[in-house]
């Protein structure tokens, strides 16, 4: 590392301010080399900690008070407010050029005086630091016996306090963890609620609500799992003599059930229906009136409240439970598992969060819009001039969104399949995806630029940017929303921070990327490069697996819902199943007779759809290939 | 010695003197946590302080799997990156180019850092690793971090200059970085 560069971090970690020429070689050296700036925030790590350790001890009583204190002010209704929290912010709020921690600290070291050290000083200093350390290190661990601590602590005042504010937990019998929770989740105890953290425990009858981009996993201990999805409420969930039972008052939920005892069984409850599950994989949408029931392995019995009308559902079918319909348990997609289409080959694919709705974007320089329940025509989305090379769904299925070669995007209303806003940019655009929360409508295209819709205005948003990609092809938020991924022509993927669109990563590559895709829970990233499908480690940016055995460039990479399974398609006319674990290929699919573009993944179940050239839209159902 | 899982069954029943206990016994690794990536010391202590009003808050939700430490470094580490997130944004605002670059990178940084447990464990392998410098090297680290004597002070003291005091700890902690990292990668291995 050089030394000039050294000295210069030092300066800055000592807390002092910089000469605006040495911040900016500072910067320079900190950006062009991410090795440097690893191991120089590894070292200030380290400093902070060294500095956190060694004031660990030396007001602990002082600060245990200050907890115990701001207990009291909280339990009295007042409101505390920290000192240096107050004074950081009006720091902020006076613009002070420096930050808010070199100034104090600046300020603290201007307090200290120098002087120089007598030897009987140093010899104090000595000793007080042996002691010191001492108890350091012996905090560290546990806390200080009396002899070794610099004086006996204060005995600590109980503060009068109310009890906590939420019913105590651990009173109740409990049922299974919530193995991982992501986002805004919230667990209600006795209609008390409170944030939700991975590893907490599900007591008896408790129940969850899940945000926007919020997920959860539920762990039974028999085994049974279940992924709870966004804009989910379970009301309860129990555990008794007659077996488990979880009301689902709206939202979705994906299970796999291990085998329960005949007499004791799985149920579901929904507003308007009730699943008896013995043993099984099955997913769940559950609004007010109506429920969808989708089974990949065994049999669920699904029974309807209002009529007792009752189905047994297996392995490949689904039933919707609405109003008083006919309850009819189908297969998803087309009989055969194919549509056959006279739109010229298909780019692009997307499902409606409900799966009800399958839109293609096709070369006829429209959008077709399929329902996948009822065999009838498509619905035509007329507007574009060119291909339509990307197709997206909003989060919450009320919108749609095209993106053609004809330098323009447009905004759909899904019900009535009606223009809402035509979006003019300076490049054929390649992807389209709604932010997360879906005001906003983020196109790519080969004018090498990002560019936010507001979709309420159609108006174009000032948060735009260069993708660092060239050309920009594939473009998809992380399930969470919290990560955007950015493929283009440069042959990179650019990882955002999806909130403020900062670059938080780059996976370097050299071959053009068409599609990108997370998996469910974040940790991985599959990339069409080229001939090869490759898979990165989100977080350490490390590439984990290079498949290789397409033979012309892959089109499209989506990952299965329990993530275990990448799925390629390809211009060498195969559909590819690769084992994530092995990077092995364990399938490879030909029904399809040309090149296949577009291939998307069905919200519940195991079923998939890729399309191409060929004119055929084919639905696949990946568990068969897995067994 | 006192019982910890007695203190805790105490304090989540509303005993603040059992919980002023239990933030004794865990203060000092909560706030090395969080001294971590938060420079400004008054402010690691405004944190964690939220971190122990936080955790008495919802400590019915606790259910011993974990050790207590964990458990609060997991709060502590919420509490943490929401600072830090929230300062990169103000800095962004406020600040030039360096302070931003700065500040975003940091988030970067505690946001691939951060997990409670592998922090847990570099603070005990830095103890061990503290104990293993040869004696100038720990003399040095012992004034400048634990008593709290500055880089010029120590200058001042031992006829050096500031700049070499500077880099001499940068070097010490090189070498307490590296020694870290083995003694992780050996507990891994």
């Amino acid at each position: 590392m050089d030394e000039h560069i050294q000295e210069l971090w030092t300066q800055y970690l000592s807390g002092e301010d910089l000469a605006p020429g040495d911040e900016r070689e500072l910067l320079a050296a900190l950006r062009a080399d991410p090795d440097l700036r690893a191991k120089l925030f590894a070292d200030e790590r380290l400093d902070g900690m060294l500095h956190a350790a060694g004031r660990g001890n030396e007001d602990a009583d002082s600060f245990s008070r200050s907890v115990s204190d701001r207990l009291a002010a909280e339990g009295s209704g007042r409101k505390f407010i920290s000192g240096v929290r107050k004074k950081v912010q009006v720091e902020a709020e006076q613009r002070q050029p420096a930050s808010s921690t070199r100034t104090t600290r600046s300020l603290r070291r201007s307090r200290r005086s120098i002087e120089a050290w007598s030897p009987a000083a140093l010899a104090v200093a000595a000793i007080a630091a042996l002691v010191v350390l001492g108890i350091v290190f012996h905090v560290m661990t546990q806390k200080p016996p009396p002899d070794v601590a610099e004086k006996p602590p204060e005995k600590i005042q109980p503060v009068p306090l109310p009890a906590p504010p939420i019913a105590p937990v651990a009173t109740g019998k409990i049922i299974g963890k919530l193995a991982k929770v992501e986002g805004d989740v919230v667990a209600i105890v006795k209609e008390k609620r409170s944030p939700a953290i991975s590893g907490q425990d599900i007591v008896a009858d408790q129940g969850l609500e899940l945000g926007a981009n919020a997920y959860a996993n539920v762990a039974l201990p028999d085994g049974t799992r279940i992924d709870v999805k966004p804009r989910t409420a379970i009301r309860q969930i129990a555990d008794n003599e007659n077996g488990k039972r979880i009301v689902l008052s709206a939202g979705s939920l994906d299970a796999s059930v291990a085998k329960q005892l005949p007499d004791r069984p799985l149920i579901i409850e929904t507003p308007n229906a009730e699943l008896k599950v013995i043993g099984t994989k099955f997913s769940v949408l559950a609004a007010a009136a109506s429920t969808r029931l989708d089974v990949r392995e065994g049999k669920v019995r699904l029974t309807r409240t209002a009529d007792n009308a009752a189905v047994e559902v297996t392995s490949g079918q689904y039933v919707l439970a609405e109003g008083t319909l006919e309850l009819s348990v189908r297969k998803f997609g087309p009989p055969g598992g194919v549509i056959t289409t006279k739109t010229g080959p298909i780019d692009s694919l997307a499902f409606s969060p409900d799966g009800r709705w399958l839109i293609a974007g096709c070369y006829d320089n429209n959008a077709h819009l399929y329902n996948t329940e009822v065999d009838e025509p498509p619905r035509v989305l007329v507007g574009h001039n060119a291909r339509v090379r990307s197709v997206a769904f909003s989060h919450d299925g009320k919108l749609l969104a095209t993106g053609s070669w004809d330098k323009s995007a447009i905004i759909w209303d899904a019900e009535t399949a009606k223009p809402l806003f035509t979006l003019p940019c300076r490049g054929n655009i390649w992807a389209v995806a709604f932010t997360p929360d879906d005001k906003a409508l983020l196109t790519g295209d080969f004018a090498k630029r990002l560019r936010f819709w507001d979709t309420r205005t159609g108006d174009e948003l000032p948060a735009g940017a260069d993708p660092k990609v060239n050309e920009v092809l594939a473009i998809e938020y992380s399930p969470s929303g919290k990560l955007l991924a950015v493929g283009g022509t440069k042959g990179n993927v650019v990882l955002y921070d999806a909130d403020w669109l900062k670059e938080r990563r780059t996976l370097k590559g050299e071959l053009v990327i068409e599609s990108v895709s997370f998996s469910h829970d974040e940790t991985m990233l599959a990339v069409a490069a080229g001939n090869d499908v490759r898979i990165w480690n989100v977080a350490t940016g490390k590439l984990l697996q290079t498949m290789t055995g397409h033979s012309q460039s892959v089109r499209c990479v989506r990952f299965s819902h329990d993530d275990a399974t990448v799925i390629s398609v390809s211009d060498d006319t195969t559909v590819k199943l690769w084992e994530v674990t092995s990077g092995n290929c364990f399938a490879t699919l030909t029904g399809h007779k040309d090149k296949v573009n577009g291939l998307a993944i069905a919200p519940f179940g195991d079923v998939f759809v890729t399309a191409g050239a060929g004119q055929t839209i084919r639905f696949w159902h990946l568990d068969k290939f897995r067994k | 010695m006192p019982d910890e899982a007695k203190l805790i069954e105490q304090a989540t029943g509303g005993s603040v003197e059992s919980f002023s206990e239990l933030v004794a016994l865990h203060q000092g690794r909560v706030r090395a946590y969080i001294g971590r990536f938060v420079r400004n010391p008054d402010i690691v202590d405004d944190l964690a302080q939220e971190v122990f009003i936080a955790a008495y808050k919802t400590l019915n939700t606790y259910n011993g799997d974990a050790p207590l430490g964990i458990w609060l470094i997991g709060i502590a580490r919420n509490r943490a990156l929401t600072y830090i997130r929230d300062e990169s944004r103000r800095r962004a605002r406020e600040s030039g180019k360096f302070e931003t670059a700065m500040a975003e990178w940091r988030v970067e940084d505690v946001e691939r850092h951060s997990d409670a447990e592998t922090c847990d464990q570099e603070l005990s392998a830095m103890e061990s690793c503290i104990k293993n410098l040869p004696e100038n090297s720990a003399r040095l680290i012992r004034e400048h971090y634990f008593n709290s004597r500055s880089s010029v002070e120590l200058a001042s003291s031992l006829g050096k200059k500031e700049s070499s005091i500077r880099m001499t700890l940068l070097r010490i902690r090189q070498s307490l970085r590296d020694c870290i990292e083995t003694r992780l990668s050996c507990k891994g291995a």
